[in-house]
């Protein structure tokens, strides 16, 4: 790809600056964001959620929700030769 | 990964300023090739039974520690994530990245493309923020198990402070370096040496924790190497990161631009002698650009020599015995990587035995892989990222003991 694609590309690209818990995306708790700018030339590239204590908790809640107890290296139980 | 490669790779140069050529060449490929390594490696892993007396059994087995809390910097956004999350989300654990509010969009399309690619829904979390709030919160939560960390030395000292005030969660940091490159003047190849030296400084903008910032050549070869070293200096000039001609992009932003001008000022001011680059360049750009700087007739008093610039700008010392060499070389806080180049194969081995560092290169410096460990001693960090030594930072080893008759 040439420069011009790339920057043609860029210039369509969507970005989402949501953060992503439990498989979804969403705005901080808080509803704070920030601007993401890009070193390139400038641009403004995405508003990104500005995570605090109340995301990172909401997180935790999830990742934690989903471990369980059992051994690091098991395989699944049907698994073939 | 490898099915929206141009979209990430796109993603970490417009967020980070590196060039397209290595967001595609380099970046990518490797964060993919990182997690496809983990997945396939983690059921090739056995546990262990004790040899204890005949009346028991001991079974030695790996768990995963449960919550991992990762943050990672923003000079490979892609690369860092994936040494977090793939040895630790194969191991079985569930994950929190938060990734540098520099360069928080890749990490943010990845957990979407982990999604799809099959990690159950909530194991693999991303919650972008600035590390005050976001990571702090991370580092001193009572539910987190774990917390990994790349990044400066000064933050990897508060997130153990942060473990020890809160839960104790394990602790593992991969921080900042000086790393030395010693050449010899029976180096097998000068151009080589050259080529590594220059070549591994400029990468990605020298925002490399594992950079040579500090290049150590024997005062018989000095000149003969610095004029060679300078014929290179035009191919570094940065450019358009989107044009994939373009080897050295843009630096991460304002504050870091700013930072980087602060130490070839104080490397002029210390009497260094500047004999490549030392300005902004692209100043038309709208972006954050610096020629590749080379500051020679360093010393190791001299800020430039002690502190981690994080940035294009290499300094040259002299020496003309090895032990003091590799004396200077260990002089510093940190202890990420080093080099030595020689064809005295004792010479060799020698010297990288008496080199503090995680890892030490002999007659090479950009040699990688997966199959490596990677982290530092000393004020570098603990632990290590790669390898299968990586999955000891995520697992907890439990023994059961089981009476027989």
């Amino acid at each position: 790809m040439t420069g011009l694609q790339w920057h043609e590309r860029a210039a369509k690209l969507a970005i989402d600056g949501r953060a992503f818990i439990n498989g979804q995306r969403v705005w901080a708790v808080s509803q704070q964001s920030f601007d993401d700018y890009s070193p390139i030339d400038g641009r403004l590239l995405a508003q990104v959620a500005r995570g605090d204590v109340a995301d990172i908790d909401a997180a935790v809640a999830c990742a934690r929700s989903k471990t369980g107890a059992g051994p690091a290296n098991r395989r699944p139980r049907a698994s073939a030769p | 990964m490898l099915q929206h490669a141009e979209e990430l790779a796109l993603l970490e140069t417009l967020d980070m300023g590196k060039p397209i050529k290595y967001s595609q060449s380099v970046d990518v490929p490797a964060a993919a090739n990182c997690i496809r390594w983990y997945g396939e490696a983690i059921d090739k892993m056995y546990d262990e039974i004790a040899p204890t007396a005949e009346s028991s059994l001991a079974l030695i087995t790996r768990e995963p520690v449960g919550v991992v809390g990762a943050i990672v910097p923003w000079n490979y956004p892609l690369i860092m994530s994936a040494w977090k999350i793939a040895p630790a989300l194969a191991a079985g654990n569930s994950v929190v990245l938060k990734p540098s509010e520099k360069s928080p969009l890749s990490a943010l399309r990845l957990a979407e493309i982990a999604l799809e690619a099959g990690i159950p829904v909530g194991v693999f979390n991303v919650v972008p923020g600035y590390g005050h709030e976001a990571g702090a919160a991370l580092a001193l939560h009572m539910d987190v198990d774990c917390i990994a960390f790349t990044g400066s030395t000064a933050v990897g000292k508060k997130i153990l402070q942060m473990a020890g005030q809160s839960n104790l969660k394990r602790a593992w940091t991969e921080l900042g370096g000086k790393s030395a490159n010693i050449v010899c003047a029976d180096c097998p190849s000068l151009d080589a040496a050259v080529s590594a030296a220059i070549g591994s400084i400029y990468f990605n903008q020298g925002e490399s924790c594992n950079a040579p910032s500090r290049l150590f050549v024997e005062a018989s070869i000095k000149e003969q190497f610095m004029e060679k070293a300078l014929a290179l200096m035009p191919r570094f000039q940065p450019g358009d990161p989107l044009d994939e001609a373009t080897v050295m992009g843009a630096i991460v932003d304002a504050a870091q631009m700013q930072t980087v001008m602060g130490y070839i000022e104080a490397g002029k001011a210390g009497g260094a002698r500047l004999r490549s680059g030392g300005t902004a360049a692209r100043v038309d750009s709208g972006g954050f650009y610096i020629a590749p700087t080379l500051f020679d007739q360093v010393d190791g008093t001299m800020r430039i020599a002690r502190e981690e610039i994080f940035g294009p700008v290499l300094s040259v010392l002299s020496f003309t015995d090895i032990k003091d060499a590799v004396r200077q070389a260990n002089a510093t806080p940190y202890g990420l990587q080093a080099a030595v180049w020689t064809r005295d194969l004792t010479k060799a081995i020698q010297s990288a035995r008496a080199l503090r560092a995680g890892t030490v290169h002999v007659n090479q410096y950009d040699n990688d892989d997966m199959t490596v460990p990677f982290g530092g001693v000393k004020q570098s960090g603990n632990g290590r990222d790669k390898s299968l030594h990586a999955i000891d930072k995520y697992t907890e080893l439990k023994t059961t003991w089981i009476q027989i008759g």
